[in-house]
């Protein structure tokens, strides 16, 4: 490898020059030998070995990489002339942040103008880390966030959403960003974004969900076709797609909580439901979502001496447990998770 | 030849992992630095050597076509 070689070239320059004094030793006690007086026999080694520095040098740059020593070089000097003339390296600097920072902005308002045709996650995440750098290289914010988003949670159900994530895309179905949005105590929520929203996807999360990435219970996609629409009101109307209620057998201690979530199919990544009944033992859950349930599950909660036997789940008093079942082509069906208490038949 | 033009050419051959050099002592008791090929090294002097061969008979089938030929 030629770069690591340049980094030992001293190393290699030293035992090179050690070298060339031995084969000089060695002549001059040959050429002694021979009958020659000592000055004559060394001026004569030197003559047969040629020029001494030549080979030293010609080693040397065997270890060297031209382009990157040529660079360094002129970055030191370039440095030494600015610390003699601090003035103009002002300057310069300033010119240089200013050009950096002129040119940032032109390439957004280009962006802007072609509305940005790249597509997919890579240039989205291409995009944002191009600006990131920017911002951490010249401290210079190219964009400042000026559109804003704003808009009311409607909550017919009392499903009490703790916040909202809204997917701001910049196409159609393309490049989008997604801004999480807390709820304020009246219901209403705002945001700012970078760029004007071709669509505004809103998704509620789940509020009672311990995970990390919580379960969306409801999901609305505005269109906006205007690119400097500001102000975009979005209300969240989560669709209702299952009513059902809970049983709790006779003599059954009722949970502490309760979460249903529904799945897509076989694929189990699009979890969309939950509610939390409490008190009466028919009480009526909603499951809701846009994707349309097929799969239920249940997760439930309760103190250590009061374990539950996994809850059956009925549909029109057909026992559908663990069943792919789409409930969402039947919503006035009669479905109902029942609890019972372990060790019971 | 000037006897100095050799070094490179040893360093150009050690870099590549042809021959590997340490000091040694010499006949009249010198210091002095040795050179020994390695297997790639081998490798290569065999390689290089059937090529010479091969060009040696090709000029040698070019500048004597008639010594061989049996019509003549």
């Amino acid at each position: 490898m030629r770069w690591l070689r340049s980094f030992r070239r001293g190393r290699w320059d030293t035992e090179r020059a050690r070298e060339l004094a031995s084969y000089i030793e060695i002549e001059t006690d040959d050429n002694i030998a021979r009958g020659m007086s000592p000055d004559a026999a060394r001026t004569a080694a030197f003559r047969k070995l040629g020029n001494l520095t030549r080979i030293r040098e010609e080693v040397y740059e065997m270890n060297s990489l031209g382009f990157l020593e040529t660079t360094w070089h002129d970055v030191r000097y370039g440095a030494r002339l600015l610390r003699r003339n601090p003035g103009f390296a002002v300057v310069a600097v300033l010119s240089l942040a200013l050009g950096i920072g002129d040119l940032a902005h032109r390439a957004m308002h280009a962006a802007r103008a072609v509305q940005i045709t790249a597509r997919g996650r890579l240039h989205k995440l291409l995009i944002a880390a191009g600006l990131m750098c920017l911002t951490a290289v010249t401290g210079f914010r190219p964009v400042q966030p000026r559109y804003v988003i704003s808009g009311r949670v409607e909550d017919p159900h009392h499903l009490r959403p703790a916040n909202v994530m809204l997917m701001v895309g910049y196409e159609r179905d393309g490049v989008g960003v997604s801004y999480p949005v807390t709820i304020a105590a009246n219901g209403t929520f705002a945001t700012n974004t970078l760029l004007p929203a071709k669509y505004v996807l809103t998704l509620v999360r789940d509020p009672y969900s311990t995970r990390r990435k919580s379960i969306p219970i409801g999901l609305t996609i505005a269109h906006v076709e205007d690119d400097d629409l500001t102000n975009v009101n979005v209300t969240i109307r989560p669709d209702v797609t299952v009513v059902g209620r809970f049983w709790i057998e006779p003599g059954t201690p009722w949970p502490s909580h309760i979460v249903v979530t529904s799945c897509l199919g076989e694929e189990g990544l699009r979890r969309a439901a939950c509610q939390v009944a409490e008190g009466a033992p028919d009480a009526k859950f909603l499951l809701q979502n846009a994707f349309g349930p097929r799969i239920l599950q249940v997760g439930w909660g309760a103190p250590a001496a009061q374990r539950h036997k996994k809850p059956k789940v009925l549909l029109d008093g057909k026992d559908v447990t663990g069943i792919p079942t789409d409930f969402s082509a039947n919503p006035a069906a009669d479905l109902q998770i029942v609890f019972s208490r372990a060790g019971t038949q | 030849m000037e006897h100095g033009s050799l070094y490179p050419a040893l360093h150009r051959l050690e870099s590549r992992g042809w021959i590997q050099s340490y000091w040694g002592t010499s006949d009249n008791n010198r210091r002095a630095r040795f050179y020994r090929l390695t297997r790639a090294g081998r490798g290569q002097v065999i390689q290089q050597t059937t090529r010479w061969d091969e060009l040696v008979r090709a000029v040698e089938r070019v500048i004597r076509p008639a010594a061989s030929d049996p019509a003549e």
